[in-house]
């Protein structure tokens, strides 16, 4: 009869505790969830920006022409300056970014908005400039990022058999192949393989 | 029956409730925990898919164009490079191009894993 009157004080204090525990035990679980929920989706945009940005590279590397110079007769030289930690080289820039033509291109690891970025810088050689707008554009491709390493492939200098080198200033050939590897900051968690990129007018100039 | 029904829930119910509600916390946390390792997997894909095209790439270069099958590790990467002549190479096309057909078939898996990316292209060599 005494319990119809209601709880005791304690009966009240053990229900509480425990609701209060299991709050807590349910408030953890929920931020962990959230967290690894974010993480994962911080982690599938990296992958499409992964693609994304190697598809770029290896279309805009890959592209890269010898450039035809009016100092003689049909005068064809390549710039193509390629250093360990930063490549210029002529190509044409994507048609949704840029006016059509030849585009002298420069990448490399950059301060961006502070931090390092790799950052894509370019202007536009020949073709018909607009009358008003920028002659050159930089581009961020990729933040958080330390270093980029580039190594050339092709063949040596005086009829050296063919090796990667770790610069390319030929200005009669363009290198093979263009290994680029970047370096990610302390406690990143990308790692992306080294990237390589066949130059397809590697046989001209 | 219907007086102990008045007095509320027996400690007997209330524990299968929890029983009940920890199961199906821990099945939500294994989805989770699912959801996490194919998220790392796909960064592996990713990974492999690239070393495939770089490898692609350098074929004619840096790796030999020699039909036959080679197996390269490189950077914890296992790169099985298989090269076949391409068939249709009887094709009058090609013998005034004066060059060799060839199908270049790069498997790329984590040393002893299965393959995670297999990509295949058409490389040309000149006919010798």
């Amino acid at each position: 009869m005494t319990r119809q009157a209601g709880f005791t004080l304690l009966e009240l204090l053990v229900a509480i505790s425990l609701l209060g525990l299991l709050a807590a035990a349910a408030a953890g679980g929920l931020s962990f969830g959230l967290a690894v929920w974010q993480r994962d989706s911080a982690l599938a945009s990296d992958r499409v920006e992964t693609r994304l940005v190697q598809k770029f590279l290896t279309r805009q590397i890959g592209a890269a022409r010898p450039l035809r110079v009016s100092r003689g007769p049909r005068q064809v030289e390549t710039l193509f300056d390629g250093r360990a930690e930063s490549l210029a080289l002529v190509a044409p820039f994507p048609a949704h970014l840029a006016p059509p033509g030849d585009h002298l291109i420069r990448i490399a690891v950059e301060p961006g908005q502070g931090a390092p970025a790799l950052i894509v810088s370019s202007t536009l050689l020949g073709g018909t400039r607009p009358l008003i707008g920028p002659e050159a554009r930089r581009d961020l491709l990729l933040d958080g990022v330390a270093g980029l390493r580039l190594r050339y492939f092709g063949p040596g200098p005086e009829g050296a058999p063919p090796g990667w080198q770790s610069s390319w200033t030929r200005r009669d050939r363009l290198p093979d192949l263009v290994e680029l590897t970047l370096t990610w900051p302390e406690g990143s968690t990308r790692d992306w393989p080294p990237l390589v990129i066949r130059l397809a007018g590697e046989g001209l100039g | 029956m219907s007086e102990r029904r008045d007095r509320g829930f027996t400690l007997l119910e209330t524990m299968v409730a929890f029983a009940i509600l920890v199961l199906v916390l821990g099945a939500a946390y294994r989805s989770l925990g699912a959801g996490s390792r194919s998220a790392a997997s796909a960064e592996t894909l990713v990974a492999a898919l690239s070393v495939a095209e770089s490898a692609l790439a350098r074929i004619g270069t840096d790796l030999s164009d020699d039909p036959g099958r080679r197996v390269v590790v490189e950077g914890g990467w296992q790169i099985d490079l298989t090269i076949q002549p391409y068939r249709p190479a009887e094709d009058p096309l090609w013998r005034q191009t004066g060059l060799l057909p060839l199908t270049a078939r790069v498997a790329v898996s984590a040393e002893g894993g299965p393959a995670l990316a297999t990509l295949q292209t058409l490389v040309l060599r000149p006919a010798r």
